[in-house]
């Protein structure tokens, strides 16, 4: 059997190169939105620790079709102190060339370039998972708790008597967040301050309250994500035509810092993302000793918000939110967190859900 | 070492990892045609013939590979 003669190309693109093709709108090698998408690009542009030849993204081209791109981004830590960190975000590979290896190969070219022991991921498919071990990386699985408010729509008897009772139970769940939002207890003694980046006041408190993660990003990358986040919002999004496979175009997109203040004391600070009717805490840090204070304060926007659902990293906000009976279902997601194998990982330690990439 | 030999070895690694008993190598023989060659099992097969061969391939390597006889192929090249 004959094969028709492949002729395969592989790129990476620097910071310069992203500049030169969406700043400029030269033609780099292929470089389009298909590859990575304008709001993506423009960010990484921005992103503090880069330079014009930091290299971030790379794609892979059989027969001058795209066929598998990846993406990422470098952070300069703050825990572990001043420690280089390459987080992964985007991979995608074209069906029709599945069980060729093409994800591990534009993977593993970047990180050949990133350098051996810098590269970190969150939150990968099984598929990047296995990628990230053949590459010398350890993977632990992180907890996430999901809660949701949906009804099972199914026409056999098992499904209707599933339905029925979802209805009930969401009922008793919207009685219970009218009450809620009533009722104002000790716990409601708090005013929430808004901000787009996350001020010296802000980034002290969670220094001083993040003994229990394993990660601490600087300053200034949290004012990166806050300013540059990568979901471009499109209210006409049915309109919107679709220009790139990896799409971060929503509907609504809202990403905000809060900060919690009890009696002139600020008690917390949370980054909070808001899309599609769902809210992620991607960042909560807080006194243990107002905890339930800061808990009320969230969920009080959701109540507020209409929200239908709702993650978090935090296991003590998820019993709170639990114990109120807000929600019909709760579950807990298994997340992926692949690092190099020198990085510590201690078990008693835990990651906010905004690690790694940003996106909703 | 030559084309048959590593064959040989390499056919007990991609009956198990694509978990055919009864599957026939030829150097023809891609994902097109196995159900359960799919990306995960394919990084399970390099990583097992890097162990039995004993190298590591380098990334413009995978590039060529795109049936068992290019996989052969590039083994050979070792």
């Amino acid at each position: 059997m004959a094969f028709m003669e492949e002729n395969v190309a592989i790129f990476t693109y620097s910071v310069a190169d992203l500049k030169n093709w969406l700043l400029h709108n030269r033609p780099v090698n292929g470089l389009s939105p298909e590859i990575i998408a304008p709001t993506r690009a423009f960010a990484i542009i921005n992103n503090p620790f880069v330079t014009d030849e930091t290299r971030v993204v790379c794609a892979l081209f059989v027969n001058d079709k795209l066929v598998a791109y990846t993406a990422a981004f470098p952070e300069v830590l703050q825990k572990p102190e001043n420690r280089l960190a390459w987080w992964f975000t985007t991979l995608w590979c074209d069906e029709k060339y599945g069980g060729r290896g093409f994800g591990l190969v534009v993977v593993g070219t970047l990180c050949e370039l990133i350098g051996e022991g810098n590269f970190f991921d969150a939150e990968g498919a099984r598929e990047t998972v296995e990628i990230f071990r053949l590459l010398g990386l350890k993977s632990t699985y992180i907890p996430r708790y999901e809660f949701v408010r949906k009804r099972i729509h199914t026409d056999t008897i098992r499904g209707k008597i599933a339905w029925c009772r979802e209805a009930f139970s969401q009922k008793i769940c919207e009685r219970r967040r009218k009450s809620l939002m009533h009722q104002k207890g000790s716990d409601s003694n708090y005013v929430v301050k808004y901000t787009r980046f996350v001020d010296e006041e802000a980034y002290a408190f969670i220094v001083a309250h993040s003994d229990k993660d394993v990660l601490l990003r600087k300053q200034e990358m949290f004012d990166w994500i806050l300013q540059y986040p990568f979901a471009q919002v499109s209210p006409l999004l049915d309109h919107t035509p679709f220009d790139n496979k990896f799409s971060s175009t929503v509907k609504d997109y809202l990403l905000v810092c809060c900060k919690i203040v009890k009696d002139d004391q600020l008690i917390g600070v949370a980054i909070l993302s808001i899309s599609g009717g769902g809210m992620s805490v991607r960042y909560l840090y807080y006194e243990q000793q107002s905890a339930k204070t800061v808990f009320r304060a969230i969920v009080d926007h959701l109540l507020s918000l209409q929200i239908k659902g709702f993650e978090t990293n935090d296991a003590k906000l998820a019993d709170y939110v639990i114990s109120l009976r807000i929600f019909t279902k709760n579950y807990i997601i298994q997340k992926s967190f692949s690092y190099p194998h020198d990085f510590v990982f201690s078990n008693d330690k835990g990651l906010q859900a905004g690690e790694g990439d940003m996106f909703v | 070492m030559d084309r048959k030999d590593v064959l040989d070895r390499i056919a007990p690694m991609a009956r198990e990892v694509f978990g055919k008993p009864d599957l026939e190598l030829c150097d023809t023989l891609d994902a097109t045609q196995v159900d359960t060659w799919t990306s995960f099992a394919f990084m399970q097969l390099l990583e097992k013939v890097e162990k039995e061969f004993g190298f590591k391939f380098k990334m413009l390597e995978l590039i060529k590979i795109r049936n068992i006889g290019t996989l052969v192929d590039v083994v050979m090249q070792h």
